[in-house]
């Protein structure tokens, strides 16, 4: 995973296809690591992810709860089976989802 | 090769040179000694043999002269004659000592043929007349010739036999022969002299002939015994010079007037007084040049065989020397380096064994390689007792991981069964007939189900997934499988099952992981039935007349927003209609090459499948799935909920399907 900043957003660029349990709790602790280090607006691309399971899903919203109300996560990339997930979930209503990195970061810095 | 046995095969081989090397310069001194020793031997016989030809010089005169008609004088010849007597034996014995058994009987024979010759003179003079007596002189005189002559060759033949290696020695036995010649010769012609004297002048030209002879080879003599002045004893060198020069000058002069004086008879007399004196004056000085010959030869030979002896005493010496010099080396070698090292070779070995308590204290101390071997090998012997103790605890480590993990395995295991136990059998409640098949991915599993009667003669289904998996998972899923069957059971007749859901909601702790849930009920009397899709893959439902349907339009899952609200999603379910409520394990499942089942394979296979009983659906679908997972292990659970309406009025309930498909048609899910 690579991590990049524009403006107040942090851009977290996941480089594995799956986000599955074998990496979900890596994910997860590393999230919220960078959350308790005081960025709350976040950008996960999954534009290079091609599998997100529960345990996925779970990381993310761990997340979204440890940023509370003053927080924002954001989803760009997500296609396919992925982006299904989303909607199957209604994760869609609780992630924005963009199709491009700036569009997410648009959106957050609103 | 050990060094052990290099070290010994080196000392071996070097003691065995040096011991070669000794013994050949031990023997040299030995032989040298022995060589001295024979000849101080036979210089001591050889002595004894020139002063008894002296003696018998003298005694052939006095039997001569005797026998001529001298007047007797006893005690002269009786003390020579005990003289060279005892010379002889002495000659003899010497020679006895150099093992000469054939020299010693020569001089035996000489011996005897002495005394007869004594006792046919003593019979001559005692019986014979004057005139036979004067007839048996000559006879005597040769015959004591030919003893001198045959002790003469005796000792020439001992001189041959045994020669000496110092040239100052030969040459002085070299003069010793030219010596005991010239005092043979003087005898010789003394006696011829004198025995001329008695006869008539004139009378014995014959006589006078072998003195004229005898008198040149004493002047031959005398010149041939001057030559030998390169002994390196002065006193000797200076009575050389002084005897040649006393013969020459003195004695030879008057000899010839004497012998001139006896054809003539002219002063005879007075020049014969004169010849005697100064005979009598070479003889002595010849005499006293043999005896310091002889010991001037004497000293010498001592000399060198004393030195043969210290060469000898000194070899010996360093033989015994070299022998403990040898010894101690050995013992030294032995004691500091072969042992120490067959000690550290077997601590070595012992150690290399695995035998910990050897001891390392034999080369306590050593400041030598030995020394930084064992400190070395004392090192070693720390890093394996501390790596043994490690391996122990490793060991023991491993021990108590494989009992937990055993402890553990037992646990889950319990767990799964227990888990199990909560899942309700193939059953059939009421017209519904159901089947499950749970499998987790690791003993137990996060996805529970179960199948509960509900009010008014409802079926009230659930199945959960809660994410991640594991024993985690697996706890949560029982809590939740726990609540949801409260919430059905405490569920009001009239509850909407959006309610419920709701309630499982918000009732879930905030903090715990969400999970997935499909909850519906059905009424296969009116052929109708609703759920809640929560977060969960949409169900299949396969109509008895071959419609596939998927149910539902999604929904968040439990656990996920407290206030969150969900739809209700109806459907038909008459008689013979099944509803296949699934995980997503089992479409997430994996082939060999990475490939998901997915839902569209799912769906094609329900297809295919769609009228068989339930059960055979249930087995057939795991098939298909065991097939394509192959040997790849499950990476999430896998449960399956297939449910499907009986009745005994299969035919009434088709009608009516009919009917209301007729009336309202049906929408896609």
């Amino acid at each position: 995973m690579t991590a990049e900043t524009k403006g107040n957003v942090l851009i977290l660029h996941l480089a594995a296809p799956r986000l599955d349990a074998r990496c979900a709790p890596a994910f997860r602790a590393e999230l919220l690591e960078m959350i308790e280090a005081g960025n709350l607006l976040i950008v996960v691309d999954l534009s290079e992810t091609t599998f997100v399971d529960s345990s996925g899903l779970s990381a993310l919203i761990s997340s979204i709860k440890k940023m509370g109300p003053r927080g924002g996560l954001a989803i760009s990339g997500a296609k396919g089976s992925v982006r299904s997930l989303f909607e199957l979930t209604r994760m869609d209503r609780v992630f924005p989802m963009h199709d491009t990195v700036d569009a997410a970061v648009a959106r957050l810095e609103a | 090769m050990t060094i052990r046995s290099t070290l010994h095969s080196l000392f071996l081989f070097l003691g065995a040179a040096l011991l070669l090397s000794l013994a050949v310069h031990l023997y040299q001194g030995i032989s040298y000694y022995q060589e001295a020793d024979r000849l101080v031997q036979s210089n001591a016989g050889r002595e004894h043999l020139a002063r008894a030809t002296s003696l018998l010089a003298d005694e052939r005169s006095f039997t001569y002269l005797r026998l001529l008609g001298a007047p007797p004088s006893t005690g002269d010849i009786d003390t020579a004659v005990h003289r060279t007597d005892a010379e002889l034996a002495a000659a003899s014995a010497a020679t006895l000592k150099l093992r000469d058994v054939a020299t010693s009987t020569l001089i035996q024979g000489v011996v005897r043929a002495l005394k007869a010759e004594r006792d046919f003179d003593d019979h001559v003079l005692a019986t014979g007349s004057r005139v036979s007596a004067g007839n048996q002189a000559p006879d005597a005189y040769r015959a004591y010739g030919t003893i001198i002559d045959q002790i003469t060759r005796l000792r020439l033949a001992l001189a041959v036999r045994y020669q000496p290696s110092d040239p100052q020695v030969a040459l002085a036995f070299q003069s010793r022969r030219s010596i005991n010649t010239i005092i043979e010769q003087l005898s010789r012609s003394r006696l011829l002299i004198v025995s001329l004297m008695d006869k008539p002048v004139g009378s014995s030209p014959i006589l006078m002939a072998e003195v004229t002879k005898i008198s040149d080879q004493e002047e031959f003599l005398m010149d041939s015994i001057a030559d030998q002045l390169g002994i390196d004893d002065a006193a000797i060198r200076e009575q050389i010079v002084a005897l040649t020069s006393l013969s020459k000058t003195k004695l030879m002069p008057i000899q010839r007037t004497l012998i001139y004086s006896l054809t003539t008879g002219q002063d005879l007399a007075r020049t014969y007084a004169t010849w005697t004196e100064r005979m009598d004056l070479v003889q002595k000085m010849s005499l006293n040049l043999q005896e310091q010959l002889f010991a001037y030869s004497n000293v010498r030979l001592d000399q060198q065989r004393v030195s043969a002896l210290g060469t000898v005493v000194i070899w010996y010496c360093l033989a015994c020397l070299c022998g403990v010099v040898y010894f101690l080396s050995l013992r030294f070698v032995q004691r500091r380096i072969v042992r120490p090292l067959a000690n550290l070779r077997a601590d070595m070995l012992r150690l290399a064994s695995g035998d910990l308590e050897v001891d390392l204290n034999s080369a306590k101390g050593r400041m030598d390689e030995i020394g930084g071997m064992t400190d070395a090998l004392r090192v070693f012997k720390a890093t394996a007792m501390r790596r043994s103790r490690l391996q122990e605890d490793r060991l023991e480590l491993h021990r108590r991981l494989k009992h937990a993990y055993r402890q553990l395995k037992e646990d889950l295991e319990a767990a799964a069964v227990v888990q199990a136990a909560l899942l309700p059998r193939p059953s059939r409640i009421g017209d519904v007939q159901f089947v499950g098949h749970h499998e987790p991915s690791h003993f137990i599993a996060g996805d529970s189900y179960d199948v509960l009667p509900g009010p008014s003669g409802r079926v009230v289904f659930f199945l959960i997934d809660v994410a991640g998996h594991g024993a985690a998972a697996a706890l949560l899923s029982v809590a939740a499988h726990h609540m949801v069957t409260q919430a059905i059971q405490h569920r009001g007749d009239m509850e909407p099952l959006v309610t419920t859901a709701e309630k499982i909601n918000s009732n879930w702790p905030a903090h715990l992981p969400f999970f997935t849930m499909i909850l519906g009920e059905v009424d296969s009397r009116s052929g109708t039935g609703a759920l809640v899709q929560a977060g969960h893959p949409c169900p299949v439902l396969l109509q008895a007349g071959g419609a596939i349907w998927t149910l539902g339009n999604g929904g968040l899952p439990i656990g996920v927003l407290p206030y969150a609200s969900y739809e209700e999603t109806p459907f038909e379910f008459f008689a013979g209609d099944k509803m296949v409520i699934y995980s997503d394990g089992f479409t997430d499942t994996e082939s060999d090459e990475g490939v998901a089942f997915s839902e569209a394979r799912l769906h094609k296979l329900l297809n295919d499948d769609a009228q068989l009983p339930t059960d055979q659906l249930m087995e057939d679908v795991i098939r298909q799935l065991r097939g394509w997972q192959g040997a790849n292990k499950l990476q999430d659970d896998v449960t399956v909920l297939i449910l499907e309406a009986m009745s005994l009025h299969e035919d009434d309930s088709r009608n009516e399907r009919q009917r209301l498909d007729t009336a309202s048609g049906r929408a896609s899910a």
